[in-house]
């Protein structure tokens, strides 16, 4: 999504905090966001606050289904050692 | 050969001594099927174990009766336990039961229900345990054999929903005697891995026997004390084995569960999109309110015309200030000005004034006002008024104007 020059530092830092949560708060805040713009009696302020939120927490989302690379592993234990090995899907 | 005959008691007791003297007959298991069942008033139960070929007398006395974990019934398949003696009254031999246990397939649903009852009433089923899965574990843990179709099952429909889905496969056994300790063990080394967030077990379908691995008191308490969530997938749909009831959440088979467990990827990527566009849709009707608002505001007459407002106030505030202080004059001051004002209009009127601009009265020695040259003679005295001061003159010659009126 291009985002222009529309508030790019403000996005940035908004970006930066989304980054750090998992895909599934990202989606639950990312809803909470949406339904707290469905109710609430916003200010200009808090409502543009609310969207850069939003914005980054769907990018972090969608980046995370995007970086998930498939891996399918095989756990083993021989004589008390336990190892993982990659195995070749079928 | 001398006739020396027994009585009949003698001779059943004497039987009755070698039964009870022989050493398999003191304590043996017998298995067979139940018939003409009856559980006396007494709490003593009496029955018939027989099989095709013979039967077998039985009576279970009370305290032992009382001690059997489930009720026996005409029909079923049982093990006893016990010691044959002879009863003397009826010269029949009979077997004392302690001990009896279901046998065959009926023993396994018994125990099963026993197991489940058990463990129900120790609240391992609650369902305030029942832990919620994860929306997308970062790595799900497979529980199964390495060969036949649980595990195709659990990879292919896994991979199908989510392509970058990582998965670890912990190979066990599921069937047979060695079975619960193998997927235990199992269950505790993938509890164990790093980012576990939730772990799949089970097997593809089966007999009853087939799955009874999955009916196993400690499976069920590790099951319970695994510190993320478990989903059985006993390939099953009917039945429910115990871990199912302790799991989770219970799947009907392998490839439900991976439904369960593995997030589609284009539903994740769906839900995202509709809330980024329903918040981009409830942003602009937020921006659209507040610039109606201002737009309300804006035209209001204040904010039109505001120079105009400023100006009226103004004229009204010097008015205001203009009575204020007129009000504040004293009364006093104001009737002098007043008085003044009306000297001023008597001094207009007054003769004297004349004279500032240069007239002259003129009067006889009696002080008359002369208004014509004939009213003096020559050589006569007369006085002239002038505004500063008064100048006595002589007449020295008087003249009249032609034509003039005669009064």
């Amino acid at each position: 999504m291009k985002q222009g020059t529309f508030f790019d530092d403000e996005q940035n830092e908004a970006d930066a905090k989304a980054n750090k949560v998992s895909f599934e708060e990202a989606l639950q805040r990312l809803e909470q966001v949406v339904r707290q713009l469905e109710n609430g009696e916003l200010s200009l302020e808090q409502a543009l606050a609310l969207f850069q939120e939003g914005v980054a927490l769907a990018r972090t989302a969608t980046r995370q289904l995007d970086d998930a690379e498939g891996r399918i592993e095989k756990l083993l234990e021989e004589n008390g050692q336990v190892t993982v090995t990659e195995v070749e899907p079928k | 050969m001398d006739r020396n005959p027994l009585s009949v008691h003698e001779l059943t007791l004497y039987i009755k001594r070698l039964v009870e003297r022989d050493e398999l007959l003191s304590g043996v298991w017998v298995k067979g099927e139940l018939s003409n069942f009856k559980a006396h008033t007494s709490g003593h139960m009496y029955f018939t174990l027989k099989d095709e070929q013979s039967q077998l007398k039985c009576v279970m006395f009370r305290s032992n009766a009382a001690k059997l974990a489930f009720r026996p019934e005409s029909g079923m398949q049982v093990l006893l336990f016990g010691s044959v003696s002879v009863y003397e009254r009826d010269g029949a031999y009979q077997m004392y039961a302690v001990d009896m246990e279901p046998a065959g397939k009926g023993a396994l649903a018994l125990q099963y229900e026993q197991l489940k009852n058990r463990l129900e009433a120790e609240g391992l089923f609650d369902q305030r345990l029942k832990r919620p899965l994860p929306l997308m574990p970062r790595r799900v843990g497979l529980i199964t054999a390495m060969t036949g179709a649980a595990i195709r099952d659990l990879i292919s429909v896994s991979t199908r929903r989510f392509p970058g889905i990582r998965l670890l496969v912990a190979p066990a056994l599921v069937q047979g005697a060695e079975a619960p300790a193998s997927l235990i063990r199992a269950l505790k080394l993938v509890a164990a891995q790093p980012a576990i967030d939730v772990i799949i077990i089970g097997r593809g379908g089966g007999s009853l026997e087939d799955l009874w691995a999955f009916n196993n008191e400690e499976l069920a308490r590790a099951i319970r004390a695994c510190p993320v969530p478990v989903v059985s997938a006993v390939g099953h749909e009917t039945d429910f084995t115990i871990a199912d009831f302790v799991a989770d959440l219970r799947a009907p088979t392998p490839s439900a569960a991976a439904e369960l467990v593995v997030p589609s990827r284009s539903e994740l990527v769906s839900r995202i999109t509709q809330f980024q566009s329903r918040m981009i849709t409830l942003t602009h009707r937020v921006i659209e309110q507040k610039r109606l608002r201002l737009k309300a505001l804006a035209q209001r007459p204040v904010l039109l015309r505001p120079q105009g407002r400023l100006l009226q106030d103004r004229q009204r505030l010097d008015e205001l200030v203009r009575r204020l202080q007129y009000s504040r004059t004293p009364l006093l001051k104001r009737n002098r000005q007043r008085l003044e004002g009306l000297a001023g209009r008597l001094d207009a009127l007054s003769p004297l004034a004349v004279l500032s601009r240069g007239y002259a009265i003129t009067r006889d020695a009696e002080g008359r006002v002369i208004r014509e040259a004939a009213a003096v003679t020559v050589g006569e005295q007369v006085k002239v008024m002038l505004h500063q001061g008064e100048l006595t003159c002589v007449v020295e010659a008087t003249s009249q104007p032609e034509g003039g009126e005669q009064k």
